[in-house]
């Protein structure tokens, strides 16, 4: 297993936490792993950078996860 | 059948014609491409004779099914000399469509410098005498009118700035409040409407029938699926209907790509102070007239719309949105949503573009005029459009010319418009969006951020810009809010279905990509007619050579590649 830092910015939570998961999982399985179903309406910024769901994730990357829209 | 109204303004007179048979899914920006290929010289000087001001619904307005009442406006930019159309929520379009006008096609200029109303009912449309609003702004001159002519009205209006010819004027249209804040700010459109001397346009639809649905099984059916998934949305509910458009800040710092001091750098130090969720905070301490969220046209369940309010719970401006928060904001430094916020409220009543305006007062930084992060210097700017010095004249005519007169070098604008809020170093897609567009920079061309793609290398850039320019323009053509797209999980389908079920006329989503092909192509004809060519699809050098530091990368989509991005099978 490895620790990924994840920061929820969604509605109210906020704030980090550490997830557990296993070696040469991705993004998507992260998603799933927490429950998220809708995956389309998600961005990941991993280390300051945005990844794709196929992303597979290292020890003590740092996640945040936004709901992804648009301008006005 | 909905009917296409003619005013032609040298003489006076106002002519109906029904609306081509072939038109029944023409509306908005379809029309427009239409209307300005056909019927107008592309050379034409914008503010001339022989340009034309198009206030068209898109083809499924009229009914309160969620996010389908944008009215598109357009004509031959002012401030880029391409074709424009720029869009707004509101409920301008609303009251057309339930009026059966599908188009008010304002011809010619008048022989006279007296301003008038327009005014738009069920069996009466005339041109009033409207002198008296000469040099008021928007809202005072809503004010007035709405003592007129009741507080129900629709409302189209220009301020000072559309009156004077400045480049960067909007048009604003008035909200279901009669609020006359919702903006076809881009373009420069307010001046267009301005050289024409119509102050406004009032819109009565008590005694409007509203649309004939041809096929109402069909209608109501596609209705009530559209309604399910946005409700049950928790995207939408978490997101745009809580936080606003104002949600993406804290994204679009965190990968570097938020324009801060003219576009040097992509993090903002101070996002955190002017975030979706310091709105949120905000508004919901002050209380008084403030809300977070509003709907800004009939209907609408998605309600990313706001009222801000200050200390005392009197409102400062509705709506404060993204785009505006960043230009407004941390491109010129500011990092305060107060400020911001006032700011907001003077481009409103002055009439003009909160982006282009954004991005004036950057390059006015850039240049020295104030510093960056001077919001109290920003607010006297604006003051100095009032009074209408030489100085306020220059931050009125937009980002482009106020870098040309003030010397500035760095000016984020393509084809004469100010980008977007989305640096296009690091979200690369939005770079080829803006250099390509026939709009210039515009993120509602053809936004790319959700688009399956590394933002920050060149590869699949054009791919993702051209499949979201085909997107963005079906929105703009039937009248949908591109929100409304994320709300029906991307079911692009259902509108198509609605569309057929309003109309009778058979419709599905290639034939609604092929009305949007066939439109960006019509108006890139009328582009090159004008004189434009490929060498002008491209950004200002500054963002090829210079690194964003925050993303660490320059914009290097090849430029052979950008050149296949409207090449349609």
């Amino acid at each position: 297993m490895i620790c990924v830092k994840v920061q929820f910015l969604l509605n109210d939570e906020r704030g980090y936490k550490e997830v557990y998961i296993a070696e040469g999982e991705t993004l998507s399985d992260l998603m799933t792993q927490i429950g998220i179903i809708r995956k389309a309406d998600y961005i990941f910024v991993v280390n300051g950078e945005i990844k794709l769901k196929n992303y597979v994730l290292k020890e003590e990357d740092n996640v945040k996860i936004f709901l992804a829209m648009s301008g006005g | 059948m909905y009917k296409l109204v003619r005013i032609n303004l040298n003489n006076q007179t106002i002519r109906n014609e029904d609306c081509p048979r072939d038109w029944k899914l023409i509306g908005g920006r379809a029309l427009i491409s239409k209307v300005m290929l056909d019927e107008v010289e592309a050379t034409c000087d914008p503010l001339g004779h022989r340009n034309k001001l198009i206030i068209t619904p898109g083809a499924l307005a009229g009914t309160t099914v969620s996010c389908v009442n944008r009215i598109s406006i357009g004509g031959k930019s002012p401030l880029t000399g391409t074709i424009k159309e720029s869009n707004a929520g509101g409920t301008t379009a609303y009251k057309l469509a339930r009026l059966g006008i599908r188009a008010l096609i304002l011809e010619d200029l008048p022989q006279d410098d007296k301003l008038k109303v327009l005014f738009v009912s069920q069996g009466k449309i005339e041109l009033v005498d409207a002198d008296d609003l000469r040099g008021l702004g928007v809202y005072e001159t809503a004010n007035r009118l709405k003592n007129l002519y009741g507080n129900k009205i629709g409302l189209v209006a220009i301020g000072p700035a559309g009156e004077r010819l400045y480049r960067a004027a909007g048009i604003a249209n008035a909200d279901n409040e009669g609020t006359p804040s919702r903006y076809s700010g881009r373009g420069g459109l307010g001046a267009v409407m301005g050289s024409k001397k119509i102050k406004a346009i009032v819109i009565d639809d008590s005694a409007a029938e509203g649309p004939e649905i041809i096929n109402r099984e069909l209608f109501d059916d596609t209705r009530k699926k559209i309604t399910e998934l946005i409700i049950n949305n928790e995207g939408v509910a978490n997101s745009y209907t809580k936080y606003g458009t104002a949600n993406l800040v804290n994204l679009i710092s965190s990968i570097g790509a938020i324009p801060t001091r003219n576009y040097s750098t992509g993090t903002f130090e101070g996002a955190e102070n002017i975030s979706g969720q310091k709105l949120y905070d905000l508004i919901t301490e002050r209380q008084g007239e403030g809300k977070t969220t509003h709907a800004c046209m009939p209907g609408c369940l998605v309600r990313c719309s706001n009222v801000f309010p200050d200390e005392k719970g009197k409102t400062i401006v509705s709506p404060i949105e993204y785009e505006t928060i960043v230009l407004l904001g941390s491109n010129c430094g500011i990092d305060s949503l107060d400020i911001i916020g006032r700011l907001n409220y003077l481009c409103n009543d002055l009439g003009l573009d909160t982006m282009d305006i954004g991005g004036a007062i950057g390059v006015a930084m850039e240049a020295g005029v104030l510093g960056f992060g001077n919001g109290e210097g920003a607010i006297k700017l604006l003051e100095e459009v009032y009074l209408d010095t030489y100085l306020g004249k220059i931050i009125a005519s937009g980002a482009a010319i106020a870098g040309k007169v003030l010397g500035v070098r760095r000016v984020p604008v393509a084809k004469g418009q100010t980008l977007a809020a989305y640096d296009p170093r690091a979200i690369k897609g939005l770079g080829v969006t803006y250099a390509t567009s026939t709009m210039g920079g515009d993120h509602t061309a053809g936004q790319t951020l959700r688009a399956p793609v590394d933002h920050r290398k060149p590869e699949g850039q054009v791919e993702a810009s051209k499949n979201a320019q085909i997107t963005n323009t079906i929105h703009d053509c039937i009248g949908t809010c591109f929100f409304v797209g994320a709300g029906i999980n991307g079911q692009l389908q259902l509108l198509a279905s609605l569309l057929e079920g309003m109309t009778g006329a058979a419709c599905s989503i290639d034939d609604l990509k092929t009305i949007a092909k066939e439109t960006i192509t019509r108006e890139k004809q009328f582009n090159y007619g004008a004189g434009f060519n490929e060498g002008d699809d491209v950004l200002p050098e500054f963002f090829y050579y210079e690194e964003n530091p925050a993303s660490g990368t320059v914009f290097d989509v090849p430029r052979e590649e950008m050149k296949k991005v409207h090449l349609f099978e």
